[in-house]
């Protein structure tokens, strides 16, 4: 990649209040006109493709259909910026402008009455990943679903998350193949979860069993004869000694798959057995996904993916308090995290459609609960009391009580974890309205305060007083932040979280064990921040061809998903914009541009490094609009 | 048919607000609910138990073959073992059982069928009756493996159609008549091949037809890195896609409108598939011909109240038999206020647009008899139904042909519908109800052919005290007459100009039906019992009993719930009964459950007759008559 160093046009930077734009016409004089075609060398026009226009600035939103003759036209439209999108089934969406598919485009600025006549949109031809599902025994598994998987590697070990490519179904047909096509190029892992009815506990007959049962029918037919039989399953609260146990972990991968009656003897009576969602080529591990890079309009066949069933388990425990009474009111929830903390919200709420859950269930009034067909995998078992349950509020939540457990499930029952529950730590303080423009609410309820840890976001809502009282945390990272609800929820920010005299927004804090943290101080703020400029080339011209970078001095913010780190393209007058709720926080940024910008890049520590010496230093104050030109070197 | 799926946009809000959306104690809530949990409930009751032992196979039926992975299932009073993976022979055991009847199935995706009982892929399961004790050990439970129909689509340049829609329409009995509906869709992929799986067996019409462009995530997300006033785009997003259409953002685009395979756009000259369980059908490919894509727009009047929007559909021209009505819909249309309406996207073609005016019912209106009845819903045990509604359904009907152009200032104008209206009477050997307790005798018209759902409530109504009853204006079309009982009163005929229309439906064509004169008895309905054996002369535990009126004339208006037709199944020890049968001549016969297949249409009830033996049944009469069954060969 290469960065561009680009000087500062103005000395001073300008900074004026932020002012609410009048509201918008939807209707005017000028015009987009042009052509969609495909990137190939022939350049072959694409009838019946999509294009969208979008206002970035006034929200106008068109999407039309191009001719035979692959041309598209939207006039009537009123002076402003305006992004270029199109899209057609087997192609991969792109922006006019856009280095790359996947990539923002250039945003073309229109002027009262004027036609621009030739915004050509090419679209690639995307990739296809195919091939064929089969179970265990070699034969085709219909109905498996398919999952295509991207891979986030910009921020710790590659991470197969949920694609959002993968929003439609895909299902294996009657011959067990599936084929995905209209691919961006990038790297995957497949996923395919088999159909089974009814569930993963499914009670896998051992060769004993069923000669029992042959037996019993022989034997002479007595009605109520006590014939002696083995029972059909154990008891539930039985531990069985399982061969599995003593041959270390069960892997339905290792060397050829044992079908049902080998693996019913491998596991021992009682055993249940289902499917868990298997990887290409053949893993319940996600982290051992082989990647799959595929390149533009490549086509990969033959990624088949091998299903088999895997021993299930059953897990029974009692959750106790200090004084070994059982547990009441309380829900265990049993889940596996494909994504460890610093994925970002995104991909955890992609991910944890990935994670072999467990679910979650209340204690019985003995304080015992259970899980029943549960996968091989790394499972954490949390309960927690309701808090939440009646309308005790925060005398409720006060007393909020926890226990976790890290478990590690082999087709093994276990039964008797036992989970003793600790008084959650809490996070109290209060929340104060900074207001300019707007009247703040009486009310502050409308004020959630939340926190964010790996796999689990709680909230409190903020007492009409503006205390708050958030309890039941284990000890842990967390991020904490406050939120509005209500129409005017993007226009109150956090400003300040002020936590033992510093700010700590957007900044992990660390509970630990009995230490509540108390008189914390978030401040809400109506006011929004902008920055601005023109990016010119060395003669002077605007420059559109770059990608602008706004990120935070200070590295400590330099987090995944972190909202002090925007990129944005210039527009056909080289103008770029960071803005409205998403406009940076106030605070020391780095501005810099670069030609060319990879996915998710714009987090990578390492390349922040390296573009600070090539940046241009800006503050942004709170309320505040920064103007700050950029002039390419040489 | 062009839309923005919102879903993800929502979802980069979601992110940018800290996640806030989540707020109480399950970040991942659905998921967690389903996946596990079901074992951890205290189990309610202690499991009864027995000495009962089933010990069994699954195989494909056609091959009888072992089905390796399938899982057996079995319920019944108080028995719920844990379902069962067969092994490598398609073996199965379930033990401790108690007497009783048990559900017992077999399931594996990929296959349909696999209940107990089930003979052929038409018949349905019956529940197990284990005796106390009771050792079975050669139950088979049988799976057939569904049909799928490959093929290709492509237009007229001989290019391949990417991401069409493709429906197979299955053939099945509807009201006594053929009705295609849509037993499978799947969707073209970039080389504009499809399959569509898990079809019953059958005979099927198949068709393409264009689908909604969505606008995924990736493209609309990347505006927010442009750092755009996202949330007024994305509530303009939501309030202007879809809306209508702007002249200014005129294409000159094309699409193709349903084309059924081959390559035709009526689905009466579509080429029937026929499907066997386990058939890959391939080659069915069809030739989709692009027309202009167009705007219809227009205005509707005589809504019962002002300024109330009506629904508006776009159906295809022949609605009146070939496919359900809802398949037979291109595209809906909401008119505003004033009665404007638009539809958009619309491929050039030769279509009717239809719209159905539903009064609100009276209940808790103005006439208040019975203001928290429910409409239709019945009285008090013995009290007074809801008055019968009298605002009339209104319906307007218009074809209309799209060629190059749009269409606009159609003016479409409802029209009020006609009403069905008679009296009762009582012939028989008690004291006939009170005319003060008529209200409680309920009346409704079924409609067999094109009228919406959501009609049926304006469709209910009450006799009333004076003996008479009287509907609401109804869509002209084809209706069957149902009436209640009252007490031991049930209703024996609803004569019509010599017509019996308790077993024959009403046609409304231009002129309201009056003068039905429907009479009421106190004898009950006739039941028929017996044992059917086989040609060995032992029971036959699993014959299909059939019994069908003599007269062919009432054959093409039978359907299922008719009170002359009937099917039943014997139990393990042959033995049969038929309640609720009306007097008259009938056939009957005991036979395999092959003749299922289609029933009871016409062709299916020639088919019945062939080896059938006639039988009178008196009114009420309770009668025992002992059968044969005819083929076993089917088994």
């Amino acid at each position: 990649m290469l960065i561009v160093a680009a000087i500062a046009v103005s000395v001073h930077a300008q900074q004026r209040p932020v002012r609410d734009n009048a509201a918008p016409t939807l209707s005017g004089t000028a015009a987009i006109a042009g052509m969609v075609v495909a990137a190939d060398l022939a350049g072959q026009p694409l009838a019946n493709a999509s294009v969208m226009i979008v206002g970035t600035e006034n929200g106008l939103f068109k999407m039309i259909m191009t001719d035979d003759e692959g041309r598209y036209e939207a006039t009537g439209l009123p002076a402003g910026r305006y992004v270029v999108g199109a899209a057609k089934p087997r192609y991969v969406e792109s922006f006019y402008g856009a280095t790359h598919a996947g990539r923002p485009g250039t945003a073309i600025e229109l002027r009262d009455g004027q036609q621009v006549n030739d915004v050509a949109l090419k679209l690639t031809l995307g990739g296809v990943i195919s091939g064929v599902i089969m179970d265990e025994r070699g034969q085709p598994a219909p109905g498996a679903s398919i999952s295509l998987l991207e891979y986030q590697s910009k921020t710790g070990p590659p991470t197969p998350i949920l694609s959002r490519l993968s929003a439609q179904m895909h299902h294996a047909d009657n011959r067990g193949e599936y084929r995905l096509f209209g691919l961006p190029p990038g790297t995957y892992a497949i996923s395919a979860t088999p159909a089974m009815p009814g569930g993963r506990d499914v009670h896998a007959l051992t060769t004993g069993e069923m000669e029992a049962g042959l037996q019993a029918l022989k034997s002479p037919a007595t009605p109520g004869d006590a014939t002696p039989k083995a029972p059909a399953r154990p008891p539930a609260s039985t531990v069985i000694n399982q061969p599995a146990a003593a041959q270390g972990a069960f892997d339905p991968f290792a060397g050829a798959p044992p079908v049902v009656g080998e693996l019913a003897g491998l596991l021992g009576a009682g055993a249940t057995v289902g499917y868990a969602p298997v990887y290409y080529p053949g893993t319940t591990d996600a982290m051992s996904a082989t990647q799959i890079t595929l390149g533009s309009g490549e086509e990969r066949g033959g990624i088949d993916v091998r299903i088999a069933l895997v021993p299930t388990a059953r897990i029974d425990g009692t959750v106790v308090n200090d004084d070994g009474s059982p547990g009441q009111n309380v829900r265990v929830s049993m889940n596996t995290m494909v994504n460890p903390l610093g994925r970002g919200p995104l991909a955890g709420m992609f991910g944890s459609l990935l994670s072999n859950l467990g679910g979650n269930t209340n204690v019985r009034p003995d304080g015992r609960f259970s899980f029943s067909g549960i996968a091989p995998g790394h499972y954490t078992i949390t309960a927690r009391t309701n808090a939440t349950g009646g309308r005790g509020g925060a005398a409720a939540a006060a007393t909020a009580r926890w226990a976790t457990s890290e478990v590690d499930v082999n087709g093994q029952n276990i039964s008797d974890l036992l989970l003793t529950l600790h008084p959650g730590m809490k996070i109290s303080g209060r929340v104060t309205f900074e207001a300019t423009t707007v009247t703040p609410p009486n009310d502050y309820s409308q004020v959630s305060v939340v926190t964010l840890s790996a796999g689990d976001a709680r909230s409190a809502q903020v007492q009409p007083d503006g205390t708050f009282v958030l309890s039941g945390l284990a000890p842990g990272t967390y991020l904490l932040g406050a939120t509005f609800n209500g129409p005017e929820m993007l226009t109150w920010k956090a400003r300040a979280i002020m936590i033992a005299g510093h700010d700590m927004l957007d900044l992990p804090i660390t509970i630990t064990a009995d230490e509540d943290l108390a008189d914390v101080a978030i401040t809400l703020t109506d006011r929004q921040q902008e920055v601005s400029g023109v990016l010119q080339d060395a003669t002077g011209r605007p420059a559109s061809q770059y990608t602008i970078v706004l990120f935070p001095r200070d590295e400590k913010y330099w987090t995944p998903d972190s909202r002090r780190i925007l990129v944005a393209r210039p527009g056909t007058d080289g103008r770029f914009q960071f803005k409205g709720p998403l406009g940076p926080p106030p605070g020391e940024y780095f501005l810099a541009a670069v030609t060319d910008l990879d996915a998710d890049a714009e987090h990578d520590p390492d390349f922040l490094k390296a573009l600070v010496s090539a940046a241009v230093r800006i503050s942004v104050a709170l309320g505040e609009r920064t103007v700050q030109d950029l002039k390419i070197g040489r | 048919m062009r839309r923005v799926v919102l879903l993800l946009v929502a979802g980069g809000v979601f992110v940018t607000m800290g996640a806030a959306a989540p707020a109480q104690n399950s970040p991942r809530p659905s998921f967690q609910d389903v996946a596990g949990g079901r074992g951890a409930n205290p189990a309610a009751a202690p499991p009864a138990t027995g000495t009962g032992l089933i010990v069994g196979r699954v195989v494909e039926a056609d091959t009888n073959a072992a089905v390796a992975g399938a899982v057996v299932a079995l319920a019944g009073r108080g028995v719920s073992p844990p379902r069962v993976i067969v092994d490598g022979q398609g073996r199965f055991v379930f033990r401790d059982l108690p007497a009783g009847d048990l559900t017992l199935a077999a399931s594996k995706p990929g296959y349909f069928g696999g209940g107990w009982g089930q003979h052929s892929p038409s018949s349905p399961a019956r529940p197990l009756d284990l005796g106390d004790g009771e050792r079975l050990g050669d139950v088979t439970l049988r799976l057939w493996k569904y049909a799928t129909v490959r093929g290709e689509i492509t237009d007229d340049a001989n290019q391949p159609v990417v991401g069409a829609e493709v429906l197979a329409f299955r053939r099945a009995p509807m009201n006594g008549r053929w009705q295609f509906s849509n037993a499978g869709t799947a969707t073209t992929d970039d080389r504009g091949a499809f399959s569509v799986t898990d079809l019953m067996p059958g005979t099927y019409i198949l068709a393409a037809r264009p689908v909604a462009d969505d606008y995924q995530l990736p493209l609309v997300s990347m505006l927010f890195s442009d750092s755009a006033s996202f949330m007024s785009l994305v509530g303009r997003i939501a309030a202007t896609a879809g809306s209508e259409p702007d002249p200014s953002f005129s294409g000159k685009a094309r699409t193709y409108a349903v084309t059924f395979f081959p390559q035709t756009l009526s689905p009466a000259d579509a080429t029937l598939i026929s499907l066997k369980a386990a058939e890959e059908h391939t080659g069915v490919n069809v030739r989709v011909h692009t027309v202009p894509r167009l705007t219809v727009s227009g205005t509707v009047t005589g809504m019962s109240k002002a300024d109330s929007s009506e629904r508006l559909r776009l159906t295809l021209p022949d609605a009146a038999s070939m496919l359900a009505p809802n398949e037979m819909t291109v595209a809906i249309a909401t008119s505003d206020n004033a009665g404007q309406f638009t539809f958009t996207d619309v491929p050039a073609g030769q279509y009717v647009i239809r719209a159905t005016s539903t009064p609100m019912p009276v209940a808790g209106g103005a006439r208040g008899a019975t203001p928290n009845a429910a409409p239709g819903a019945r009285g008090a045990r013995g009290g007074p139904l809801p008055p019968t509604p009298t605002d009339p359904i209104l319906a307007a009907n218009l074809a209309i042909t799209l060629e190059d152009t749009d269409l606009h200032d159609i003016a479409i104008e409802l029209r009020p519908g006609l009403p069905v209206s008679g009296h009762v009477e009582f012939q028989g050997q008690s004291m006939p109800p009170d005319p003060s307790q008529y209200t409680s005798i309920s009346f409704s018209l079924a409609p067999l052919d094109s009228s919406p759902a959501e009609a049926t409530v304006a469709l209910r109504g009450r006799v009333e005290e004076d003996g008479t009853f009287r509907s609401a204006g109804v869509v002209p079309g084809t209706y069957l007459l149902r009436m209640g009982s009252i007490g031991r009163w049930r209703p024996a005929s609803a004569m019509l100009a010599g017509r019996d229309l308790l077993d024959q439906p009403i046609e409304i064509d231009a002129m309201p039906v009056d003068n039905i004169a429907v009479r009421f008895t106190d004898v009950p309905l006739a039941t028929l019992t017996g044992t059917v054996h086989n040609g060995r002369g032992a029971a036959d535990a699993e014959a299909v009993i059939l019994i069908f009126p003599t007269d062919r004339a009432l054959w093409g208006d039978l359907t299922s719930s008719s009170r002359r037709v009937k099917a039943a199944r014997t139990t393990r020890s042959g033995y049969y009964a038929i309640p609720g049968l009306a007097p008259g001549d009938y056939y009957i016969v005991a036979s395999a459950d092959a003749l299922l297949t289609d029933w009871p249409t016409p062709t299916a009830l020639e088919t019945a007759a062939r080896t059938a033996t006639r039988l009178t049944i008196a009114d009420g009469e309770k009668k025992t008559m002992d059968l044969q069954s005819r083929s076993s060969d089917a088994r």
